[in-house]
């Protein structure tokens, strides 16, 4: 129904636009576009069924171990254990190798050995039977709980060890400019959804030019194409669909996304007010500039490397190395995140591929000032512009190369192609 | 007659190679032009330069007095020597894209593909892949893009590439059919005979120069008309100093010396034991013209 709209819909009339069209059209028919779509958020669930699965299973198999659990031998010649919590199972050993080969005969649980140099050594000693990779370290807990309350009923004090025992809430104010920061989790929302957007557009939307791309080369269309409408408006329609799609990738992302909170938002471990959600227009712009410039810069780098490879298979390893170099900052975040102006987050700003997303981050982390965000944006275009002035020229020689990688020499020789 | 296209003093070089050299010539309105030249002798060069996807180095090209600009797409059809489809694609929405391309609203567009699939015998095939037909199918679909708007003016660069014999003869009459209809049919090929049955007009290049120019019986005619064509049996025999000989198979264009006389050839091959089913005099055929211009030192 939807491909129906967009083939006799007035607004894809241009020829711009028909080159939209069919980009949308063909892109969002394809199996492997929904497989793409919905395999992440599948995945997800599956990861998060999987470990929550085993996470459980774990848990249960332990409780059961312990639950049979009928004698535990210990041994403690460092006389801090209180002899009060020795009740069943727990049985006082006399002697550390006959304890063990009770152990190793299967005789008895476990037998905890408190050395006499505990204090110093702080370690202590635990042999068990091998029930299974997931039971390892089982009886840890307990030994060391055992050498805890002991140590607590030297305090005297019930209060005191009930204070040590209860979960402590621990409340911080934070402080900048002289005032007061409210940290919330509706401040994370909307820099969460530009890392969102920003991902989506440019690492799984820019796929799908390049693809395109490589499909017009391939298949031999682009000389037709070209004698009907100039490179430019041919890159700008498959550009305007990619939108389009990515569009399309997010309604369902989010939808997805909104079906699994409605049903999980009273299981969190926080509460989302939505009207508390803080829409900073300065830094929703700021946000929007840098997707664009990033989704920019990346669709001209995949128009050039589509139009430069012979065959989309070549194209697509070679443009995984600007994918890499884009996503670079992705390694550096600890850095960024911990000093949003420091050295490193500076520098990564005005590196052409991780310019948009350090700066993104940046924003969303209250760490980019009014001027540097005004540089960056500067720069970004300055970027994009660049980007697609290469892009344009070897879309413009490499497209007629059917079977030949482009070199560099053509790519500035001033007369080899259409000129505009 | 008015001139569909005229090139004058077209250059064009690609690094260190000179791909078109000085070419002039012009296509007369409603003609059936033949561009001939052997492999990598400029003809797609030409075309692409002519239809804006190459800039010239020198001269001008022009279609109807005019620079190619994409606006005028809705007069042109164009089958370019390399060629393929949208494979992935359905049959019927690639031609109305290609229509759309070229200036057809949706609804004409889609009439005008289906009248020419139901045409072509692949009204069946509407929404079909295109991967899924065989490739005499796949060659009416691009045949298809480049008639789809009735052009004023058709290219095709070498359309019998790899057609067989029924789709050779279909597509030869589409395009006779379409230039009785007013079409200025442009195409190249390396089929001489094919080449003499349709085209009325050539020119002929050779290194990216004109090396001949006009209508086809006047450039035959440039090469004498005293060319023999024989149609023998068995072997014939051979006089450097009578005649020089092409033999192709069963068939044979003897060309005489000077003073020689068509009857003096006749005899000498009857009396050396020539078994003759077929002597014409005449013209030399293009096949003929064609060898000795690519062979003929410049």
């Amino acid at each position: 129904m939807l491909t129906r709209f967009v083939e006799t819909s007035s607004l894809f009339q241009g020829k711009l636009m028909q080159v939209a069209k069919r980009q949308y059209v063909q892109t969002i028919r394809k199996k492997s576009f929904w497989l793409a779509t919905l395999l992440f958020p599948t995945f997800i669930i599956f990861v998060s069924f999987i470990s929550g699965y085993t996470s459980t299973q774990s848990e249960k198999k332990v409780k059961e171990e312990v639950a049979k659990v009928d004698r535990i031998f210990v041994l403690d010649e460092s006389g801090v254990i209180n002899s009060d919590l020795l009740q069943s199972p727990y049985v006082v050993a006399n002697e550390k190798n006959a304890a063990i080969a009770e152990v190793m005969q299967d005789q008895a649980d476990a037998f905890f050995y408190y050395p006499s140099d505990l204090a110093t050594g702080q370690k202590i000693e635990v042999y068990t039977q091998d029930t299974g990779l997931i039971s390892y370290g089982r009886f840890d807990s307990v030994a060391r709980q055992l050498l805890q309350t002991s140590i607590l009923l030297k305090v005297g004090d019930a209060d005191l060890i009930s204070l040590y025992a209860a979960p402590i809430d621990v409340q911080t104010t934070y402080y900048k400019d002289g005032q007061t920061v409210s940290l919330k989790v509706e401040d994370f929302i909307v820099p969460i959804f530009s890392l969102v957007i920003y991902f989506t557009l440019v690492f799984m939307g820019t796929n799908f030019l390049l693809s395109s791309v490589s499909e017009e080369k391939e298949n031999r269309m682009i000389e037709i194409v070209l004698t009907a409408m100039n490179s430019r408006d041919l890159i700008w329609g498959k550009i305007v669909g990619l939108v389009g799609i990515v569009l399309t990738q997010l309604i369902v992302l989010i939808s997805l996304a909104g079906v699994g909170l409605w049903f999980t938002l009273e299981k969190l471990p926080f509460n989302i007010d939505l009207a508390a959600i803080p829409l900073d227009s300065f830094q929703i712009t700021v946000s929007l500039f840098f997707i664009a410039a990033g989704f920019l810069m990346i669709a001209a780098i995949m128009v050039g490397v589509g139009a430069a490879m012979p065959t989309y298979r070549e194209a697509q390893q070679f443009s995984s190395i600007f994918i890499i170099l884009a996503i670079m900052p992705v390694y550096f975040v600890t850095l960024i995140v911990t000093d949003p102006t420091g050295v490193v987050a500076r520098v990564t700003s005005y590196i052409p591929l991780t310019s948009p997303l350090v700066l993104l981050g940046r924003s969303a982390l209250g760490g980019l000032p009014a001027w540097e965000a005004i540089v960056g944006i500067v720069v970004n275009v300055a970027y994009v512009v660049g980007a697609f002035y290469l892009a344009f020229r070897l879309f413009e020689i490499g497209s007629l190369e059917f079977n030949q990688k482009l070199s560099i020499k053509r790519l500035f020789h001033p007369k080899i192609s259409k000129v505009e | 007659m008015d001139e569909m296209i005229t090139i004058i003093n077209f250059s064009k070089r690609f690094g260190s190679v000179q791909a078109v050299d000085d070419l002039s010539f012009a296509v007369p309105a409603g003609s059936i032009f033949a561009f001939l030249g052997a492999n990598g002798s400029g003809k797609t060069t030409t075309i692409r330069t002519l239809l804006g996807i190459y800039e010239p180095d020198n001269g001008e090209l022009l279609i109807n007095g005019q620079k190619y600009q994409n606006e005028m797409a809705g007069i042109l059809g164009y089958l370019p020597e390399e060629r393929g489809l949208y494979l992935n694609s359905r049959v019927l929405e690639t031609i109305v894209y290609f229509a759309q391309l070229k200036g057809l609203g949706f609804e004409p567009a889609t009439k005008a593909a289906k009248d020419y699939l139901e045409r072509v015998g692949l009204s069946g095939y509407a929404e079909s892949e295109i991967k899924t037909l065989s490739s005499g199918q796949q060659q009416k679909i691009q045949l298809g893009i480049a008639l789809i708007n009735n052009p004023q003016l058709l290219i095709l660069d070498e359309p019998t590439k790899g057609l067989d014999p029924v789709n050779r003869d279909l597509l030869i009459s589409m395009l006779l059919e379409l230039n009785k209809n007013g079409t200025t049919v442009v195409f190249t090929s390396h089929q001489m005979e094919e080449v003499e049955k349709i085209a009325d007009h050539l020119v002929m290049i050779k290194d990216g120069r004109r090396k001949l120019e006009g209508g086809l019986e006047d450039v035959k005619n440039q090469f004498g008309t005293n060319v023999i064509h024989v149609r023998f049996d068995g072997d014939i025999p051979v006089n450097d100093a009578m005649y020089s000989l092409q033999v192709e198979r069963s068939l044979a264009e003897v060309t005489p010396k000077e003073g020689i006389k068509p009857n003096e050839v006749l005899r000498y091959m009857l009396d050396n034991g020539a078994s003759i089913r077929e002597f014409d005099v005449g013209a030399p055929s293009l096949h003929e013209i064609f060898v000795r211009v690519q062979e003929e030192d410049d």
